[in-house]
Formats: C-alpha cells, structure tokens, sequence
C-alpha cells in the first residue's frame, strides 16, 4: 500500500529521474485508476441528480437543491425505464410546470416526464425510449417553437441518462464519471452544508413577481424571436420517435402549448408568425403521413395519433396580467410563457373529449388540427388576433412596448446555431428501428 | 464502438488486453491471435452485424485471391480482385451517386439502391486492393489466414485507418518468438492513446459546434457573415485535423498496446509550405497509397510537366471520390490536384519558394489554401459551399456576431498546430527507424516524450479529463468516408 501510495505522489522537491518503463506503465495506470475513483464514488455517493433512493446522507444530499433539478432529464431517463405509469407526458418547462406530477385519479397512471430546455432531439429519444416500456399505454407531447429551433441539440446532462444508450447500467457509471455531475455533486454539498441554492418554483413564480414578469418577458422574447431559426428537420426527427411509440400501439397525442397573448403577439411583430404556420403545416402533414394501427389501451377518444393547437388568442391567453400587488394573480399564467397546472389539466379535459374546468369557448381552446382545417385555422388565428388588438386594453400596452421595441430592436443573441446531422438521425433510427423489430417479433410470438 | 466510449474503454479493451496477454504468455501466439481476430470481428460487429458477412467475405476472397496470385500469377486474378474490390465499394458507396448522376443527365428515372455504407468498407477495401497488388509485385507473400484476417480487421485501424500495407503488419502478427515487454506496450501504447483522445474529446469537439453552426446555415441557403464564415472554416479546419490525427493517435497507441506497430499517419501537416509538404503531413498513408497505387502506375512523373499534371489531377480527383460519393469531394479533390500542379510547376521554376527568406509566408498561405478547400470538403452541396465562400469574401458583409468563444478556440488551436509538435515528433524516440523512415518524418522541435513521473501523472489527468468529458462527444469524422 506504501508503495502505492508512494507511486502516486507527484509533488517533488527536485525533478526525478526517468522510471523503468514498467515504473512508468504502472505509475500511469495507478494514477488514472485512483482519479477515476475518487471522482466517481464521491459523484456515486452524492447522487446528486437522485436517482438512486438509498443513498440520503443527512446534511450531505438528503436536502434537494438547484443542482438536482439542473440534471432533472438524467432523473426522467431513469423514470422512463422504470415508470409504471400508463400514460406520460412530454415537453419543455411549460409541461414540466403546467401539469401536475402526477394524476392519482388518471386511468393507469399518468406521470409528468417534461424537461425544461428541451428540444426535438430530446424528444425524440425519450418517445424512442419510453416506447420500450411495456407499461406505457398513451404518450402526451407538448410542443413550442423552441422544440423546433436551431438550439443545441441536448443538454450535457443528457448524456448521461438512459436516453441517450437506454442502458441505466451505463447511465450510473456515465454519471459516476462526468465532469457535470461532478459538479453538481459538489454543489449540492455546499448547499446542504451551506444551506443556500433551494429549488424553489415558488420563488421563480413568486406572486409579487408575477406581474414584473409579465411585463418584462416581452422585451426578453422579441429579442430571442428576432434570431429565431426554424430547423425543418426536427420535426421530422420528433416523428421519428413518435414512430416508435405507434409501433408499439401507444396513442399519441402532440398539442402546441398554450401562451399568453401578449408573447403570442412578440412572434407577430418579429415576423415568425409564418414560422409558428410552417411547423404547424409539417406536424399536421407528418401526421396525415403515418396511418398507425388503432392504439391497444386507448386513453383518449378518436385516433392514435392526433395533433391539437392551444396556442392562439384565445380567452384565456387574453387574459389580464396580475395586479401590479401580485394580487389578484392571473388565474392561468405563472407569467406569460409558462401556465399553470390548472391549464394543464384543461388541455387534457379538451384532449378527452370532456367540459374544461374553464369557462372557455371550446373552439377557441384547443383545436384540433389537420391537413385539411390548418390554412382556416390559422385564417381564425389571425382574425382573433385583429380582435384582441382592437378591443383589448392590455394589446394597447402590448403595442406601444412592441412599437418602441421595433424603433429600437435589440441586438440578435450570438450562439451557435445547431442543426441535427447524419448521426442524429442514425443513432435514433437504430433505436427505434430496433424497437420496431421487437415489435415484429412479439407480434410472430403471439401469432 | 467509439474509442472513447465507456464500453471499449471500461469492458473491451481490458479485457481483450488481459485475454490477448494471458493467451500469449500461457496458451500460445495463435491461441491470442486467434482471441484478438474474434475481438476484431466482435468490434466492428458491435456498430452493426449485418456487415460483418461482408467484412468476412472480403477476408476469405482476398485471402484466397492472394494465395493464387503468388502461386499462378497475376493474369487474371489480380484484376479479378480488383474488379472485386471496387464492385464491392461501387456498391455501397457509389451506387446512388452514380445513378443519380445518369438520372440527372440522361433524364432517366433508375431507381437509387439507397444502401447504407458499411463501416469502414473505404479503408478495407484500399487494403485489400494494395495486398493483392504487393503480392503480384512480389513485395509480400500472402500470410496465414490469421495475419491476413488481422491485417484487415486489427481492431484499432480497422475503422478509419492508417491505411496499412500487408508488408508492415503481417509479419509483425507471424513473429511468434518475439517478446512481449507488456509494461512497455501498456506505457508507451497508453501515452499514445492519451494524446489522440484529448484531441478528440477536449480539442475537437470543442470546435465542432462553431463550424456546424457555420455550415449549417450555408446549408439551409442561409446567407453567412464573414466572421461566422471566417471561424465556421477555421474551427472546422481544426476539428478535422484533430478529430482524425486523434483518431489515428488513438489507433497507433492501441496497436502498441499489443505490442504492434502501425505507420504515422500525420506530421504537423497546417506547418506544411507547400501543398505538396501538405500531402506529405497529412493522411501520410492514403498519400502513400494513392502514390504507390495509382499516381506511379499512371506513369508518375516520368513522361514530362503535362503528363504529371495529368496524372496528379486523375489521383487527387480519386482521392476525393474516395472520402465521399459527391461532386464536392470530387471538387475539393481537383483544387489539390490543381495545387500540386501549381506547387510542381513553382519548383521546377523556383526551387527555393518564393520567398526563401520567410517561409513562415508560405505556411500561412498553404494553412489559408487548405482552409478554404476544406469548405468544399465540409459543406452538403455546392450551394452551401459557395454561401461559406461568399461570406469568407465579406459579399454578405461581417453579418451577425458570433461571440468571442471561436475566436479563443481558433487562437487555442493556432497555438497548438503551430507552436507544439506534432504527436509523432513527441515521441520520435519511440519509435523504430523504419516506421519514421516511411512516413518521411523529420521531428518537430519541441516536447519530447520521456518516462519521468511528472509526464506519468500529466498525461494519466489528461485521460481522466478526457474519460470524465467523453460521454458527449461525437463520431469520428471519418468513419463517413
């Protein structure tokens, strides 16, 4: 062990001679292996994105902090495998904070899997992910344009989750030794030791912040839509997954999420409005392209796979912002780009056919779209959107915000814009490719 | 399998390493030759087994073909082989494109097979073709069915090469009384191995991002800026260059794991002053093969200026082709074949250079020459390419900001391919004379490799940076081609 240890020290007094190539061979390996496993079992023991649960060390871990929910996706690639819920749900933040966690009364179970940051590439592989789960019945998938936008294809820490091999054995030793849970493991010592960086929504979406969000959100999304660039394969990409479940005979739902008005309106005045129609037309196409066989546990009325639009001006994204107070709140907004839980569960009242606990006109909330209706949509679209403005003393602020904003436009965000490239697209058609096979096989098993 | 993924790293090449020696050392060579062919098999497996038959067939075929040849002669069979060879890679490869091609040309409506490209089938099929050719040359004898089943499919070149001739490898993997000095195979392999994965993981994925950023625009029809055209180039210059010298460090120190020798395969190629030093640096054994096999038999530079020009545009045009079924590769192919006709020419008239006193003027022009080059070689269409073009030319104006981080990366990469030696150069005094012979390799100044503790725990932190930063890296650029 002297020896070891002695052969590990690299601090010196006076350069050393050269060692024996068999000094230095063994040196190196030592050295490499004592790293690996003091950064991985300390990474191991932290957990820090808890996805084991034996492992709460008081004043250490037990405390969740900022830092579990920054690697919240390495947790939903574990849920994905494991979940025995019947139905899921999919998304960015605006799912992740619009629906509840869980829905105890829902048939089979119903658990939230939204990630915030998301985009089509993650999706996709945990659609692709969650079809190789056998108790998955019905597949919810809430999108927006950033789904579609040129943004980086996944966050760091999804790689390190089961979505990105589908193997939780090599997520926890991938996991174990990235530098990112590393870090957050560091992190979330110091702020058990320190008591500091809670995961708090509640502070995000504080009530007497609510009404300086609503205000300022506008200035912030002009000007992340101005450089707004739609990448045209993505849609395709999140297919690809959607294939994958409608293989397996899991209904589908995707649904365009609700936002309020007066971000609706900042598409409007950058010019990306014809963006918001163009992903409408490739999703509603991309559907009228797949004719899936009916789902084996249907969980909604109608086919197993349809496209629904909440998005739009309607009554309850024309809503009045909080009072300056925070009271009242907006009964349906946090602030105007992410909505509440009670929104959430509207837009699956209207996906199951039901009243919404909404006093709302139903054909203004949630419309489903196809091939057939999207031009006439979007025509109503654009026509509420003349009436909100006209009549809306709340479109009258929204204006003159946009009309001094367009006088005096910010600059574009600089980053790099991200397109998904020939692995992408392989390494997901593998996957489902192989899941289709599975099916195929299943399905020879039976017969 | 990447190289730089968990299961090779953790559960393959440990365990393949611990097999291969426990065999060699108790068992019998053959006995851990024959674990390292099954390895071989199972790696290039593990991407897709439906191509495995194919790898194995081109094993036995070429084997076989080869023992002929010795034995028969060359008339037919090495143009059968030959046939064989480019029938098989025409398939997979070229297919599409040509078809497409007749499409467009003639009007017709062919269907396009659609194949997909099995992996590695450029760099094998290459192999293949210059052992049949050695053996009719009588410059190497066909081996055992092992050595010629390694020579092909030995793990760490099998993929993305060096592209190694049958004379180099297969008596290496017939010396059965050869000693194993494992811990300097372990040390010296590992240290290798250690520099070509921190290209990769901590260098070329890093500029990745700027490039695709870049490209992918021009692809989408997008007009570029000069400044994101300007570092898309430049980062995708320094991606490739470490993404496959990486690769091919990787390789050569992997091999010597296992105590074999792979060529040198770059040498400080962005410090070249000409295109011609350029293609002396880079990719040295796809050089030496295109040389050996085709630039030569062509009539090389024996008929006159006209005829080496010729012969020079035929070769590189080849090569183009060779990294990919698309007029753009073919393109970027005619610029350096146009280049080194320049470069010849400039040397029969002024065999100094141009400028004798500051060569450092001709290495920023060769860099600048490549840089552009490579838009071809990187960009999805000619539409694409002359976007990047038009914006590197500042007629879509500087354009939109792309932030300061390429512009570190560009600097961090300027310094690294113009101020360090190249990996080779490192570790010069490792390897033997004849391996530095063939690659033409004269040395960088600068770091040389040496067993002193403080470079055992540098480069152990270096391999821990790049395992612990590996997880979300991308394949190797050319295990497309």
């Amino acid at each position: 062990m002297l020896g070891i240890l002695r052969s590990l020290s690299i601090t010196t007094s006076k350069p050393k001679p050269p060692l024996t190539m068999k000094g230095y061979a063994v040196r190196l390996v030592l050295t490499l292996l004592a790293w690996l496993i003091l950064f991985g079992g300390f990474t191991f023991i932290v957990d820090p994105y808890h996805v084991s649960d034996w492992s709460e060390i008081p004043g250490v871990n037990e405390r969740r902090t900022r830092a579990h929910a920054d690697g919240y996706r390495v947790a939903v690639g574990h849920g994905l495998v494991e979940t025995q819920a019947g139905t899921l749900l999919f998304g960015s933040s605006r799912s992740h904070d619009g629906f509840p966690r869980d829905i105890p009364d829902w048939p089979g179970g119903f658990e939230n899997m939204a990630m915030g940051g998301t985009n089509a590439f993650e999706i996709a592989n945990a659609a692709a992910l969650a079809a190789e789960n056998e108790h998955v019945d019905c597949a919810i998938i809430g999108l927006d344009l950033r789904e579609f936008g040129d943004y980086p294809r996944a966050d760091s820490t999804y790689w390190l989750t089961p979505l990105a091999g589908g193997s939780q054995l090599q997520s926890q030793i991938q996991t174990s030794l990235s530098l990112d849970a590393f870090a957050r493991a560091l992190q979330t010592v110091i702020d058990n030791v320190s008591g500091g960086s809670d995961v708090d929504w509640e502070t995000a979406y504080a009530p007497e912040n609510s009404r300086e969000r609503f205000d300022t959100e506008l200035a912030k999304r002009y000007r992340s839509y101005r450089g707004y660039v739609y990448d045209s394969e993505r849609p395709e990409f999140v297919f690809r997954g959607i294939d994958a479940l409608l293989a397996r005979g899991i209904q589908v739902r995707v649904f365009i999420h609700p936002i309020h008005s007066r971000i609706e309106e900042a598409r409007w005045r950058t010019g990306i409005d014809d963006i918001e129609l163009q992903i409408r037309r490739d999703l509603v196409t991309l559907a009228a392209a797949r004719s899936p066989a009916p789902s084996h546990s249907p969980c909604f009325p109608g086919e197993a796979l349809e496209v629904w639009d909440f998005a739009g001006f309607s009554e309850v994204s024309q809503s009045a912002p909080p009072a300056q107070s925070g009271d009242p709140l907006n009964p349906w907004y946090y602030e105007p780009s992410h909505y509440r839980p009670v929104l959430g569960l509207s837009i699956l009242d209207r996906l199951l056919g039901e009243e919404t606990q909404a006093p709302l006109m139903p054909q203004q909330f949630g419309v489903r779209i196809t091939t057939e209706n999207i031009e006439e949509h979007w025509a109503n679209v654009a026509a509420r959107r003349a009436e909100w403005l006209a009549n809306d003393a709340w479109a009258n602020w929204a204006t003159e915000q946009y009309d001094a904003l367009d006088a005096d436009p910010p600059g574009i965000e600089e980053r790099p814009h991200v397109f998904l490239n020939r692995d992408d697209f392989n390494s997901l058609e593998r996957r489902v490719s192989r899941i289709e096979a599975q099916g195929n096989e299943n399905r020879g098993d039976h017969e | 399998m990447l190289f730089n993924s968990f299961e090779f790293l953790f559960l393959f090449l440990p365990a393949t390493l611990a097999i291969y020696y426990v065999l060699r050392r108790w068992v019998a060579h053959h006995a851990a030759l024959v674990a390292l062919t099954i390895a071989s098999f199972i790696f290039y497996a593990w991407w897709d087994i439906r191509y495995l038959p194919l790898l194995l067939g081109s094993i036995v075929v070429n084997h076989i073909l080869g023992l002929i040849i010795a034995k028969r002669g060359s008339q037919p069979w090495l143009a059968i082989g030959v046939v064989l060879n480019l029938a098989s890679i025409g398939l997979f490869k070229y297919a599409d494109f040509f078809l497409g091609n007749i499409n467009a040309v003639a009007g017709t409506d062919l269907p396009l097979p659609g194949f997909a490209l099995p992996l590695a089938i450029s760099f094998f099929t290459f192999q293949q073709i210059s052992f049949l050719v050695d053996v009719s040359r009588r410059e190497s004898k066909p081996s055992g069915w092992l050595g010629h089943g390694l020579f092909v499919a030995f793990f760490p070149q099998l993929i993305a090469g060096p592209i190694v001739r049958h004379d180099q490898i297969a008596p290496q993997y017939e010396d059965r009384d050869r000693k194993d000095d494992w811990a300097a195979n372990i040390g010296l392999g590992l240290s290798i191995f250690t520099i070509g994965i921190s290209k990769k993981v901590l260098l070329a994925d890093n500029f990745e991002p700027f490039a695709a950023s870049a490209f992918g625009a021009a692809a989408r029809g997008d007009e570029v800026g000069l400044l994101e055209a300007w570092t898309g180039a430049l980062c995708y210059t320094f991606q490739i260059f470490f993404d496959f010298s990486g690769y091919s460090d990787m390789a050569i120190g992997l091999a010597r794991m296992f105590g074999y020798k792979l060529p040198i395969n770059f040498n400080a190629p962005y410090r070249a002053r000409s295109i011609i030093d350029f293609w002396r640096r880079w990719h040295i054994t796809l050089s030496q093969f295109l040389r050996d096999y085709l630039y030569i038999p062509l009539g090389g530079n024996r008929d006159g200026q006209a005829r080496r020009a010729i012969n020079l545009g035929v070769v590189m045009l080849l090569g183009g082709l060779w990294h990919g079924a698309a007029w753009t590769f073919v393109f970027w192919g005619a610029l350096h074949g146009l280049a080194l006709g320049w470069c010849n020419w400039l040397n029969k008239i002024r065999p100094n250079g141009l400028l004798p006193s500051a060569p450092w003027v001709s290495v920023v022009f060769t860099f600048l020459f490549v840089v552009i080059a490579w838009v071809f070689f990187r960009a999805t269409s000619f539409d694409a390419a002359m976007l990047m073009l038009q914006g590197m030319a500042g007629l879509n104006g500087i354009g939109p900001g792309v932030g300061d981080e390429p512009f570190i990366a560009i600097a961090i990469g300027l310094a690294i391919v113009w101020g360090l030696p190249d990996t080779a150069s490192v570790f010069i005094k490792w390897f033997d004379d004849v391996t530095i012979k063939t690659a033409g390799l004269v040395p960088q100044k600068g770091l040389r490799f040496t067993t002193r503790p403080w470079i055992s725990g540098t480069l152990a932190f270096l391999l821990f940076l790049s395992i612990v930063n590996a997880w979300n890296t991308a394949e190797f650029i050319y295990y497309n081609f």
